[in-house]
Formats: structure tokens, sequence, C-alpha cells
């Protein structure tokens, strides 16, 4: 691995170099999209059923881009999100609907436990990231709704009725939270002409 | 375009949409603009990396101690300034005189020598003033070579003359005196200049203090938070 930094860092471009192949649709999800791959290792609880999304997410990206259906190179990132999130919706609802494997939340937040080291080394960097982010936070509140909005998922109206917050509040802690995860993301990041000879 | 509208200011969106609470609507919708603007996809990458983070506080153990975190960092940087400000000031009345100037901190570049006695070439300039917005007030890039960078310190509570003192502050919190300089005096424009000798400085975090000379009240005392980092942390 040339950067295993390149695991862990935002995404500075979205851009694909004209003329890739399938290959670097799936180097761009590595490299670019580590957020969405652990992400949907945590909620299928399952490396290989996540591993056959993204690849489903990097060959439909591909193809769209083959066919001309997208138009500008950056949008790829748009259709891997996409084929991805729509598959996982999929595989959430049949899950669903076979109360014998009903599981909350809170079980599909966890790791599957055959993931590799290299993800779990992504894991661990992006966690340094986000707890740094939490300690620069002077407000226990701002965290506190961090942790209940992006962890446990509850509903903003519900959050800021608790905390009797106004809902402009609420989005600047989420506002000031993101800009500065996406700061510290950003410290050790590729530049762009990193990611291209990546791809190339 | 009143769609669009609402997508750009609502900043729980890409959360909603990994969470897979978004409505039929706010789906086509959203998915869409996720086609259109790139800038979205980068923002709903930085979303689930935040998501996966937090999970992954959560199986450590962390994020139980970092919400109940009291207090933040903010407020213990406050309280390393007061500690390190006392430090000066007790090791100042201890010895009955100004503190001893070393040769780290000094007032003009051309105090500063290299291994073979020669005057060091200058470096960059970093100024200190106090930033309500990044956890440090500066960051340091390190030269490959020894240098005299310039630090150009604006405190908060104006006076003609100052002291200063470097602190790196360890892994466990504690801090650590590697240079002080006394009577460094205010320019027009209230900013106290002094150099400091890169080869003393590693990466890490550091603490500047600097106290006015005649008002050693530890409320006259600023305190500012360096950031230190390597050629190899440098971007490329």
């Amino acid at each position: 691995m040339a950067n295993p930094e390149a695991h862990v860092v935002a995404p500075t471009s979205a851009a694909v170099p004209p003329g890739m192949d399938r290959a670097a649709v799936e180097a761009l999800i590595a490299k670019h999209y580590t957020g969405l791959r652990l992400l949907i290792q945590r909620r299928v609880g399952d490396a290989e059923t996540a591993a056959d999304i993204l690849n489903q997410a990097a060959c439909t990206a591909w193809e769209k881009w083959q066919t001309g259906q997208v138009r500008r190179p950056e949008e790829i990132g748009g259709y891997i999100f996409q084929v991805a999130m729509n598959l996982l919706r999929n595989r959430r609802r049949k899950v669903a609907e076979r109360a014998d494997r009903r599981v909350d939340s809170e079980v599909l937040g966890h790791l599957p436990a055959d993931v590799d080291a290299t993800d779990r080394w992504a894991d661990k960097k992006i966690a340094a990231r986000v707890k740094r982010m939490l300690q620069e936070l002077n407000s226990p509140r701002d965290r506190e709704i961090l942790a209940r909005f992006y962890l446990q998922e509850e509903d903003k109206d519900a959050i800021c009725r608790d905390l009797a917050l106004a809902p402009d509040q609420f989005d600047k802690v989420l506002h000031r939270a993101r800009l500065r995860l996406k700061e510290l993301l950003e410290a050790y990041g590729l530049q762009k002409s990193d990611f291209f000879m990546l791809c190339l | 375009m009143q769609t669009e509208t609402r997508i750009q200011d609502d900043p729980g969106l890409a959360s909603r949409y990994l969470a897979g609470q978004l409505s039929p609507a706010e789906l086509q919708a959203y998915e869409q603009h996720l086609l259109e603007n790139p800038d979205a996809v980068r923002e709903l990458e930085a979303t689930a990396r935040m998501k996966v983070g937090l999970a992954s506080l959560r199986e450590s153990g962390q994020l139980e101690k970092l919400l109940r975190a009291q207090p933040a960092l903010r407020s213990r940087w406050r309280a390393l300034a007061a500690a390190a400000a006392l430090i000066v000031l007790a090791i100042g009345l201890w010895r009955g005189i100004e503190t001893p100037r070393d040769s780290t901190l000094v007032a003009t570049a051309s105090e500063l020598m290299d291994s073979s006695g020669r005057p060091l070439t200058a470096g960059s300039t970093y100024a200190l003033l106090r930033t309500r917005s990044s956890a440090y007030d500066a960051v340091i890039e390190l030269p490959p070579e020894p240098r005299a960078i310039e630090l150009r310190v604006r405190p908060e509570v104006a006076a003609p003359v100052h002291s200063v003192a470097l602190s790196r502050i360890q892994s466990d919190g504690s801090t650590t005196q590697i240079g002080n300089i006394s009577q460094l005096k205010a320019d027009a424009d209230g900013f106290v200049p002094l150099y400091v000798d890169s080869s003393r400085l590693e990466a890490g975090p550091y603490l500047l203090v600097i106290t006015p000379v005649e008002d050693r009240a530890a409320t006259s005392t600023s305190a500012f938070r360096i950031r230190v980092t390597g050629p190899d942390e440098r971007q490329p």
C-alpha cells in the first residue's frame, strides 16, 4: 500500500480520469469512500455481503460511465452512493420481513468479526479524528446532540424538544462539527494530483 | 428550486439518508441532488465517517467518557495556561530576579547561532493571536534545516514589555518548559516579536505564555496553543 492514509482521508475530488476501467471505480471506492464502505460493513454485519454491495455499486457506476449516462466524471460518486444505499435498503427490508432475523440499529452498528486489518486500521483512524473533534467541543450538550443524531439516529425534532433547542441552534451544532471533522480528515489528505496517479 | 434550496440548507439530510429515514419524495430529491452536486457526495462521505467514528468510539468504550468529559478542551487549555503562568511566576519570585534567558527564545534573529557559530538563516514568520475557531492558534512547520523562526505574538493585554515562556505539552497533559525570555518590547502594532531556534523544537503541541513584566497577575497572562508539525506531516 503506497499510502495507507489514503483510506481515511476525505475525498479531495470525485473526478475520475477519462477511459477509466472497472478496477479504477473499485479503487475510487476503496480510496475515497472509506466511510461508505465501513458503514455498509457495520450495517450488514457481514464482510462478504458488504463486499457484494460495493462491487455492485462499482459495477453499476462503471456501466453508467461506459454508456454515457454519467454526464460529468465527477458525478460518478453520486451513483456509487445511490446504488450502494439502494442495495442496503433492500437488504434491510428483507431482514426486517424475517421476524427471526430482526435486529435493531444497536446490533447493526457493530463491526463484523471478519473485517480485514486494513479496514480496522481505517476505522481506528477515523475514530481518532472524530474523538478529537468531540474533545474540541466545549459544550457537553453539543456532544450529546451529535451522538444522538448521528449514532443513535434520533429524530431532530425530538432532540430539540428534549434539549430545549431551536432548530437553527441544532443545525449550527451539526454544521460546526462537520466542518471541524472535515478539516481534521483533510489534514492528512491526498492532493488532487495524487488521486489521479492512483487511478492511472 | 425550492426543494434544492431546502436540501442545501438541511445539514441533517445526509445523516437521515444514510439512516434510511427519508420519505420517498425526499429520497428522490436528495439522490438527484447527489448526482448533480459532487460537493454533496463529499458531505455524505464525511457524514458516513462521522457515523462510523462514533460507532467505533462507542465500541471501544471511549464515547461515554467523551460525552461526559468536563471540562472541555478549551477549559483544559486555560487551566494549563494558568498553571504554566504560575510556574513562570513562581520561578521568578523564587529567584528574586528576572527569569534568566536561554538560547531557545531570543529577541533578535542574529542571536541564534548554528553548530559552527554562524547566525542561523531566517525561516518563516508565524503570527500568534487568539483564535476561536480552531484547536491551535498557530501551526508551525519544521524546516528541514535549522532556521530562526519568527513568532509575532499578540498579547491579549497590551503592555510595553513582556516575558515569554514556551513549553512542550506532554502526552499526559503536563508541560515541560523549553525556553523563556524577558524584556521583550512590543511593536507599535501591539505584536511582540521573538525568535525560536527550529532545531530546539520537535513535532507536537506547545504552549506559549506571554506575561506583561509589570503586571504579572494571572489575568494579564495570555496563552497560545501551537502545534509543531514535522516535515513528514506536511501537505504535499
